[in-house]
Parts: structure tokens; sequence; C-alpha cells
């Protein structure tokens, strides 16, 4: 096993990659076991948010992709990252290069440590971008700090991470400290409206401004049918917290 | 329309239009009737060849626009009902559709359909001291304005999710960091500097920045080699007219 998965009791499931000294993993078994992981929380309702992190030095460890580049061409694990349903921090303890850092622009918000490092070489050595990251790059930082960064590889500390919006949060203690912080207070929000604004934000992004103020019109019309639309309003107009059911 | 009794109250000085909403008691929140004068307003803005540039603002000390108001929510008789109503009276299309420049101009809560709004207009000012929240998953809604569409594009995918999903409050200064709002000024300077700034603006033609807006707003939708194509077209058809 390298992905530990544990759920916690305000709903956030955290999937660390583990560092197995003298272990022989590859890609393909994280690969495999991050799929059935994903598959679970998709139809798991009472998880409400995912958080990533990694015992690792790297985010995820760059052996684990040498020699098997076609295979994650074909069985990404950025994709599943970025196509799980509820909202995922990834929290980087240490630093994110390469692969990491393709994992780590795939999810949602970036949360990391004061001293964590970031970079790209791949095409320094010769590699060619595994996991997406010509396409999801430019549409968090811009195209012309994308192509600093690939095309130079240079290292980036957390101040500017922070400043250019590669991450979110930086944090003074640890940084899945702060993660379960942010993931708790997701948690508490209405899960159905959480999972729609989430839709109409990354979705609508591939879409015309048009086209997606139309989506966002239509989840909104959605959601007027739900238990927690009336639990939220209720509770606002008694000043008392609300009890979201999912419904 | 008796400006009194108005929810939106419309001037003029030069050829500036001043959009002031007028609930202050309730921190000008977005009700009905805001949205049926707003669009009338902007209409009207719209047509009136006196004026080259609109700013916006909240009447009151608390704030710009502390949100939607709630109490008149589920108020539909139902969900087709609010959809129909919602298309038919596209304010937010007839936003993005306007020519003129809007300035936002932007003090204290600055709360949900507030930025919504502010996100529309073209440029953002904001107090120092302002508040930026957008709480509407602590209520079991989204946003309805525009926000996860707009927001994205200003701010990013990931911001967005921050202030979408936590209700993260962020300050003038944050806001400013992250594109949010534009510019900064001292608290009691802000009527000042926006009008200014909405002064310089009157000296650009109206069709010139009409067809610049648009140009700018519609350039993430397609590809750039297209969009250079379009921005050459337009460039043309201005330097014939």
């Amino acid at each position: 096993m390298i992905a530990n998965f544990v759920l916690d009791k305000s709903g956030t499931a955290i999937i660390t990659f583990v560092d197995q000294l003298g272990s022989n993993i590859s890609y393909q078994d994280c690969f495999w076991e991050l799929e059935d992981l994903v598959e679970k929380i998709e139809f798991d309702h009472t998880i409400k948010s995912v958080i990533f992190t990694s015992e690792f030095e790297d985010f995820f460890p760059v052996n684990f992709i040498d020699g098997h580049s076609e295979f994650v061409l074909e069985n990404s694990i950025t994709q599943l990252i970025s196509e799980i349903r509820q909202p995922v921090i990834v929290s980087v303890e240490k630093n994110a290069k390469d692969y990491g850092f393709e994992c780590m622009i795939s999810a949602d918000i970036v949360v990391c440590n004061n001293q964590s490092n970031f970079s790209y070489e791949q095409l320094a050595k010769g590699q060619p971008p595994l996991g997406g990251i010509t396409q999801r790059l430019p549409r968090l930082i811009g195209v012309g700090r994308s192509l600093d960064i690939i095309l130079t590889g240079k290292e980036i500390a957390s101040a500017e991470a922070l400043e250019i919006n590669l991450v979110q949060y930086v944090a003074q203690a640890t940084s899945i400290d702060e993660s379960l912080t942010i993931s708790h207070s997701i948690n508490q929000m209405a899960p159905i409206a959480v999972f729609y604004i989430k839709e109409a934000v990354k979705t609508g992004k591939e879409m015309t401004l048009t086209q997606g103020i139309s989506l966002e019109a239509d989840l909104s019309f959605l959601l007027q049918s739900t238990f927690d639309r009336k639990e939220g309003l209720s509770s606002f107009f008694n000043k008392r917290n609300p009890e979201f059911k999912g419904e | 329309m008796n400006q009194d009794a108005s929810v939106v109250q419309y001037s003029t000085k030069g050829a500036i239009a001043l959009i002031s909403l007028n609930r202050p008691k309730q921190i000008n929140a977005f009700n009905v009737q805001m949205r049926d004068e707003l669009y009338e307003i902007l209409s009207l803005f719209q047509k009136d060849d006196s004026v080259k540039v609109a700013i916006i603002k909240g009447n009151g000390p608390k704030g710009f626009c502390a949100g939607a108001d709630l109490s008149e929510f589920g108020s539909a008789p139902s969900q087709i009902i609010a959809r129909e109503v919602r298309w038919q009276r596209d304010l937010w299309g007839l936003f993005l559709k306007m020519q003129k420049p809007i300035i936002a101009q932007l003090h204290g809560f600055v709360i949900g359909s507030g930025i919504e709004i502010a996100s529309f207009c073209d440029l953002r000012v904001a107090t120092e001291s302002a508040k930026f929240k957008m709480p509407e998953s602590s209520l079991g809604l989204i946003p309805a304005a525009g926000g996860t569409q707009t927001l994205p594009r200003s701010i990013g995918t990931a911001n967005s999710l921050k202030m979408l999903l936590t209700n993260f409050q962020v300050d003038a200064k944050t806001a400013k960091t992250i594109g949010l709002i534009d510019r900064i000024v001292d608290d009691e300077k802000l009527e000042q500097e926006v009008f200014l700034i909405a002064r310089q603006m009157c000296n650009m033609q109206t069709n010139l920045v009409g067809s610049v807006k648009k140009l700018i707003r519609n350039a993430l939708d397609h590809d750039i080699s297209n969009g250079i194509v379009e921005e050459k077209f337009q460039s043309k058809k201005f330097l014939l007219s």
C-alpha cells in the first residue's frame, strides 16, 4: 500500500502517499490503488472534501515514474485527482517537483509549508510533460509564468508561489493542519451547493462567459428544490447554525 | 421614476452618470425591485448620449452591497417561473452588453451579489477598509448573478474556490493582489478618486471603448488567432467609420 486512506469525523478523506522504505513500489501500483480509492470517494456521500498529502521529500517521487512514461500518459493520476467530485486540497508538506508538481496543480486548493519549493524539470531531463501541465498551469498562473517555470526549470519558493497563485495558502506551522482547517470549513457548507459551485467554476471556465452564466443559473434553479437551501435560509433568519443534510 | 422611493438612483454630472444603490438601512441588499430598477437605469444610461461613463456606488456608510435580500428568496410561484423571469429581465446579460464603461465604487461590505455586480463593471475601486465575501454555500445556495463565472476569470479558479467554498473574508489589500479589485484608495478620498478616473474615461470615444470592451470580454472565449482576426476587423471598421 502506498496511499493511506483515513476518513475523519467531519467528512474529510485524507489520502497520504506513504514512504515505505525499501519497498519496490511502482507507478502502476500507485495508480491502481488510487483509482480504487477515487471510486470509493465518488460513491461515499459522507465524504465532503478530500486532502492529498505525502510523506515523501517530493510530493510524488520522480523514481516512481522512471521507465513508465507511456503507462503514465494512458493512466493518469493527475486526471484522477482533477475528476474528483468533492473539493480537493493538496497539502504539500515538503516539495513538489515534476509529476508531483502536476499532481499538485490538478487539485482545487493548494496549501504548502513555508519551507516548500516547487519546480518542473522534465524538459531539462529530455522528458515530455506527462500530467497535463501545459493545460492546467496557464489556467492557474497565466501563459508567461507557465513558460518560465516549464522552460527554465526554475525553483520557486513558497512566498513566490503564493504571490503568483501557484498555491493559495502558506502554512506557518504544518501544512496538513492548515489543510484540515480549510477542509473542515468546507465541510460545514451545504454539500450540494459546494458540488455545484465546483462544477460551475470548473466547467464554466471552459465555456464562453455567456454559456457559463447560463449553467450557473440552471444549477441555481435546480438547487431551489433542496432541503439544504430551505435550511440555510431558515437558519439565517433564526440566527442559528444550519444543519445541512446534503439533500 | 420617483427618485425618493427608488432603490436605485440616477443622476448625471457633465458626461458622468452616477448610479446609486439606495437601500442604505439594508446595506443596499439586492432585491427584485433593485434588479428591475437597475435594469431600467442601465438601459437609460446606455441610450443617454449626454453621458459617456457611469459610476455605480452604494448609499450609506456601511457598504456597497450586503448581498441578496434573503427575505425575498422562495417568493417566486415556482422554479419554472423564476427561471422565465431570470431571462426576461436579464440584468447580467445587459451588463455584458454595455458599450460605455462602468466603474464600481466600493466601500464597507461588498458581499455576494455586491461582488457579482462589481465583477460586471469595467474597473473596481475600493477603500482600504472594504471587506469582500461570498457566503452562498454557507446558506445552502450558489451564486446566481454570474459569480461562479466572472470570479474565475478575474481571480482564477483556485482563489474563486477558496472564496466560494469556505466563506473566506478578503480585505482590500488581498482583493487587489488576487485581482478582485483594481485600485485601493484612502477611505475619505474614494468619491474624489473615482470621479477623476471617470473624467479621464470621458475623453475616450464611446464606440471605440465599446468595441474594445467587447474584444476583451470575449478574448478568453475563443482561441488567440480568431481573437486577433476579430480585433483587426473591429479596428478596421473603426478606422473606416
